[in-house]
């Protein structure tokens, strides 16, 4: 993994340009590979909707920050269950352990996938909150309603 | 850690024997700092307490879940009445992590004992109430709760009158944990922390802690606010505080209420006629 934080951005941006379409569609289509496999597992642990969509979010602010070389499928692969992982461990009741997470072709080790989380963990500077809509509608129904109305609001909206 | 020189203990860090210093800034800068150091590992991880995680292999399970939850609770914390995380370092490869936050003049506890005249301005007293309250309620707004607070971890800049709530895996003080969490439920929670509200308001106003001795029981709590019957209620509360406004005895009433469901909540406890003639300057 290479840091684009590390070069300016107009170098970041050199890059991408001078990147081959080839390079673009190989990464297109992993990154689709990578969110239909963020989508599946989670229907298979029985996560939430919002943590499959806050890891698809890690992931695609990790390549934000960081490249991962074209062709490097198992990169990619691995990003994608240390983004579920996270992302579970932030939402989730209950998480699995990192070696229940089965990825097609490749079979990491714990350590391994602990070590991404870092790096995950480190590229996003441990920024792994979520805003969502419902983080605002307490505030906006104490703000136009008062509390009364609040779980009325609440319930209505939910 | 060059940059910063070690400067006095605060307390001590939950679930350990570790204590937590304070350090001064070196150079130009100058200021304190608390620094939390830790290692990424449940076993050894002071955020994580006493669950599953702690008897799971470190391998197994990966960054700990409690210790991701708070440190990115704490990188989105930005509250003017709440202690700034400063810095984050981790070191990969003793997977230590150090956080890094400010720290102000002293807590509370000083300043009530070492300021005396000035802490027995009740206007001060109600200025200070306020922000402690605000910062209670950024808390709250955000889904969290902060489970420990006492006159160690609210901290007050001298100059500026500014108070700024600290919130680093500390021990809880017995003194001021609500009755419902003595009586043995085991979640910190925000009316847990309104509670808490009420003990250090109490403190400010009288300038000692108001349930006094080793460890509060919960005899001392029922002496004072009566057994738990909503009827024989506020109790002794104005016999406790005879120079209290009684806008401020409503209010200290309201948030050391016994039933935590029936406890003020920081966002109406900021709207309390206590306030109405609080000329904040900002």
């Amino acid at each position: 993994f290479g840091s684009k934080a590390s070069s300016s951005p107009s170098l970041a941006s050199d890059d991408w340009n001078s990147s081959s379409i080839r390079t673009q569609s190989w990464f297109k289509s992993a990154r689709l590979k990578a969110l239909e496999w963020i989508y599946n597992t989670r229907a298979q642990f029985g996560f939430h909707f919002k943590t499959a969509y806050l890891s698809v979010t890690y992931f695609d602010r990790f390549l934000s920050k960081r490249y991962i070389d074209s062709g490097k499928m198992w990169a990619i692969r691995l990003l994608s269950v240390a983004c579920l992982s996270l992302a579970a461990k932030m939402e989730e009741c209950n998480v699995p352990m990192l070696s229940e997470f089965r990825v097609q072709d490749y079979n990491f080790e714990s350590k391994v996938i602990k070590r991404m989380e870092l790096l995950v963990l480190s590229a996003l500077e441990w920024k792994m909150g979520s805003i969502t809509p419902f983080a605002y509608l307490n505030y906006f129904t104490n703000k136009f309603g008062g509390e009364n109305s609040q779980r009325l609001v609440v319930s209505t909206a939910v | 850690m060059e940059k910063y020189k070690r400067d006095g203990v605060i307390g001590k860090e939950r679930n350990s024997l570790r204590q937590i210093h304070k350090y001064r800034r070196q150079g130009s800068s100058g200021g304190s700092v608390v620094v939390k150091r830790f290692m990424l590992q449940p076993k050894l991880d002071a955020l994580s307490t006493r669950d599953e995680e702690a008897s799971a292999d470190p391998e197994e399970t990966g960054v700990p879940i409690k210790t991701l939850r708070q440190i990115s609770l704490l990188k989105v914390m930005q509250h003017e009445n709440i202690v700034r995380l400063v810095e984050m370092n981790y070191e990969d490869g003793d997977s230590l992590v150090r956080l890094v936050f400010e720290y102000a003049d002293m807590d509370l506890r000083n300043f009530l004992e070492e300021y005396a005249a000035k802490a027995s301005d009740q206007k001060l007293v109600k200025k200070l109430l306020c922000q402690l309250l605000r910062g209670v309620a950024h808390f709250h707004s955000i889904g969290a709760a902060h489970g420990a607070l006492n006159p160690k971890n609210v901290l007050i800049d001298i100059g500026n009158e500014n108070l700024k709530i600290l919130n680093i895996a500390m021990d809880a003080d017995a003194l001021y944990t609500a009755p419902e969490l003595l009586l043995g439920s085991t979640e910190s929670s925000p009316a847990a922390d309104m509670f808490a509200v009420g003990c250090i308001f109490a403190e400010m106003v009288n300038r000692r802690p108001l349930f006094q001795g080793k460890a509060a029981n919960i005899n001392n709590i029922f002496n004072l606010l009566g057994t738990p019957t909503e009827e024989n209620w506020p109790g002794k509360l104005s016999e406790v505080f005879p120079n209290l406004e009684p806008h401020g005895l409503d209010l200290i009433s309201k948030l050391l209420c016994l039933d935590p469901s029936k406890r003020i909540k920081a966002c109406a406890a900021l709207k309390h006629d206590y306030f109405k003639d609080l000329i904040l300057l900002r």
